[in-house]
């Protein structure tokens, strides 16, 4: 299971890898295969497959595959002028695989559109909407790679609203769900175009490993079959089949260090018994998430780099994206069972562009779902003004195999304030600064919240349900989509790494994942944080073949 | 149930005995679940965090919150059991909340023992404090011991799920619900 592949800390390796998620599993397979030696560094555990539990207590309260917020504590206030409070704000995988482990495997390309946004829409009061230096076009060979590379099920050609694709799905959608058929129905009569949701998840056997078993534990879970795509079950062991690529798990990197020529020499991170150790490294590339990698940069201070890594500019940690999405629940007259089978099997696409007549600048994307297991619908799947406890509130327990809920995926518009920073008192359990998360939506994005769950009430109404309710939309959450916080872009001044993923400031300093975003598409970042990480390999490794790193 | 016995269940059907546990017949979970409930039943029903004062109290409340009227509640799925081995093994840093808040609770009662007033009267106790944070952990750790994993010693014999019509047996076959099922009915119909 594990490799056998080991490097010294002494061992100057080609590449060291920050973080072995959606992007880092990515980007160690492709290098690995490429040649080059690589040390994967992970903050959490290596957990077997065959471990993963079906128990909200352990994937919930115990925060077996995610970040612990009693011993990572976040602080988080709305804006600047506030003393920001202990509160979790944020979870992300840790557990190699990363987030790609308990993800729930939407997996949406993002549109032409999210490339240029900007350009066709102007510029928004408020907000820094910026166009990416890179097209659809020049990622769209890289969407293919990711879905055939991974297994991905889905239908090309279904939606309308679909950009142009090179090549189909590898594997067919899985089966319709009763939320699947409600949405069909539904959506229909009101005039909108319903396809199958396309999953990381493999409907059929492929590339040696076993289809779905439609156990139902995917969202916040791992799936034990190795049926879900993600890195764990994928990219990481052919990455360690190379023999030139080590994954070193429970290793908390807290310190990128530079050399006085301003060129990163390694990094140093504590161990599981929390020693601290320095891996010497010819580049390195952190993929750690859109909150640990900025935390880690400004984390780095030096003489030359006073303010943190890759800072020069202040760019680093700002524009944070989080995943708003609006969620509504309904009741029907027979069992839908939707706990059985993956969470979405339909989705619509119809308010990808929300027209601006209504005012505001907006998309989303649009799913009915399975999305809350027993005890978490109990204790949060109906509205505020219905029965919390007892009598009443127990009866209606009851409707949980007759509900479905349908959420939507919002494009948070990137504003200069919302940020990740550290925090000046509070520390975690290893005496290092916690994230200071400062977030306030912005306006445009909160009246596509309203809009969108209009859009649910009139779906769950004409898909025939008996009863329905509104969540709120501005709910305490802790948000998993983390993006935008080392942007990508041509001008140094306001960007942190250009399109080869390279820092402007620190030549063998690469970032990939959830960061690098210019926007947020319309929230399913993961397809495309893959497929930016399977381009970002190709240009390194034509960088370092050139011998420009 | 042992963690240890639910593991090596899970990884005897993950070491795949073959094609016929990945695509035939469904191994039946139940059996192990009912074996698990026996052992955590069997295990006593001692506290290790609860006083035998608090005890009664903190599992008045918690039949309060998912009464036993129409079907097994609380009390029957060992909702209290569950929150004493997360209080005492695996939350431990949870605590103050539950003996502070077991306190105030006394303080809303005349006379002082929750658990000896009346149905009516327990309930606008507890109106009166459903805005701490005493009560919103109650609620939420009663809902975990009434609907989380019985490996956890709640949800005995599984009366949670069976209630709100729940099951965890590892797998599951197409069809899954009833308009799923009617939807591929109509498309055989018209092939």
């Amino acid at each position: 299971m594990s490799t056998s592949t080991k490097f010294k800390t002494t061992d100057a390796v080609d590449f060291l890898i920050v973080g072995s998620g959606a992007a880092g599993g990515v980007l160690a397979k492709e290098l690995a295969s490429n040649g080059f030696q690589v040390v994967v560094l992970e903050q959490g555990p290596r957990i077997d497959p065959g471990q993963f539990e079906h128990d909200e207590y352990w994937a919930f309260n115990l925060h077996a595959l995610s970040n612990n917020p009693l011993l990572q504590p976040t602080t988080f206030r709305e804006s600047e002028h506030e003393a920001a409070k202990i509160k979790p704000a944020i979870w992300y995988g840790r557990v190699v695989g990363g987030g790609s482990v308990h993800f729930t495997t939407n997996y949406w390309r993002f549109h032409e559109l999210d490339f240029v946004e900007r350009s066709r829409k102007g510029s928004i009061p408020g907000a820094d909407l910026q166009d990416w230096p890179i097209t659809y076009n020049d990622l769209e060979p890289y969407y293919t790679k990711a879905e055939w590379e991974l297994g991905v099920s889905g239908l090309a050609g279904a939606s309308p609203f679909d950009p142009p694709r090179s090549k189909p799905y590898p594997l067919p959608p899985l089966p319709i769900k009763s939320s699947g058929v409600l949405m069909e129905r539904g959506a229909r009569k009101l005039g909108w175009h319903p396809f199958p949701a396309p999953m990381a998840i493999i409907s059929e056997d492929y590339r040696g490993r076993r289809k779905c078993m439609h156990c139902g534990f995917c969202e916040a879970f791992g799936c034990e079959w190795g049926a879900k795509s993600s890195t764990l079950a994928t990219v990481v062991p052919v990455a360690e089949r190379t023999g030139r690529c080590e994954i070193r798990p429970n290793c908390y990197v807290y310190n990128v260090e530079v050399n006085a020529r301003g060129r990163v020499t390694g990094v140093v991170y504590f161990d599981k018994q929390k020693r601290s150790q320095r891996q010497k490294a010819k580049a390195v590339i952190v993929c750690a998430n859109g909150a640990e990698t900025p935390r880690l940069l400004l984390m780095s201070k030096s003489g030359r780099f006073p303010d943190g890594l890759a800072n020069s500019n202040g760019v680093v940690g700002k524009y944070l994206m989080f995943d708003s999405g609006a969620m509504s629940g309904g009741v029907f007259e027979h069992p839908l069972n939707e706990y059985k089978g993956a969470v979405v099997s339909r989705i619509v696409h119809d308010f990808y562009e929300i027209d601006p007549k209504h005012g505001f600048l907006g998309g989303a994307g649009l799913d009915t779902r399975f999305d809350l297991y027993p005890a978490g619908f109990a204790q949060s799947g109906f509205a505020p003004d219905m029965p919390q406890w007892g009598s009443e509130f127990k009866k209606n327990l009851r409707d949980f195999p007759r509900v479905m809920y349908t959420l939507s995926h919002h494009m948070a518009l990137a504003v200069e304030s919302n940020s990740i920073t550290l925090d000046p008192v509070t520390k975690d359990a290893w005496g290092l600064p916690a994230i200071r998360v400062t977030y306030k939506e912005h306006p445009d994005t909160l009246k596509s919240l309203r809009f969108m769950q209009d859009r649910e009430m009139e779906l769950l109404d004409a898909a025939g349900a008996q009863k329905s309710w509104r969540l709120p939309t501005e709910s305490d959450y802790a948000s998993s989509h983390l993006l935008g916080t080392c942007r990508m872009g041509n001008d140094p001044t306001k960007s942190v790494i250009n399109p080869d993923h390279r820092s402007h400031d620190v030549p063998n300093l690469f970032i990939c994942d959830g960061s690098s975003l210019v926007t947020s598409g319309r929230n399913q970042p993961t397809e495309t944080i893959q497929a930016l990480a399977f381009r970002a390999a190709d240009r390194i490794t034509m960088l370092a073949k050139k011998g420009e790193i | 149930m042992n963690e240890d016995s639910r593991r090596a269940f899970l990884s005897r059907l993950l070491a795949g005995t073959g094609a016929a546990v990945a695509f035939g017949a469904l191994p039946d979970f139940s059996p192990a679940y009912d074996y698990a409930a026996a052992q955590v039943n069997g295990g006593g029903n001692k506290f290790a965090f609860f006083t035998p004062q608090e005890a009664p109290q903190i599992a008045a409340v918690c039949e309060q919150i998912i009464p036993s009227d129409d079907g097994p509640g609380a009390r029957e799925a060992g909702a209290v059991y569950f929150i004493d081995y997360a209080l005492s093994q695996t939350e431990p840093h949870l605590q103050p909340v539950f003996r502070a808040g077991l306190k105030k609770l006394a303080a809303a009662c005349t006379p002082d023992k929750f658990n000896e007033l009346s149905a009516p009267q327990q309930i606008s106790v507890l109106k009166k404090l459903e805005q701490t944070e005493f009560f919103a952990r109650v609620r939420q750790y009663t809902i975990l011991g009434f609907l989380g994993d019985p490996a956890r010693h709640g949800n005995r014999d599984q009366v949670g799920w069976k209630y709100i019509g729940f099951e965890n047996p590892g797998m599951f076959t197409h069809p899954f619900g009833y308009y799923d099922a009617e939807f591929l009915s109509e498309r055989k119909q018209k092939q």
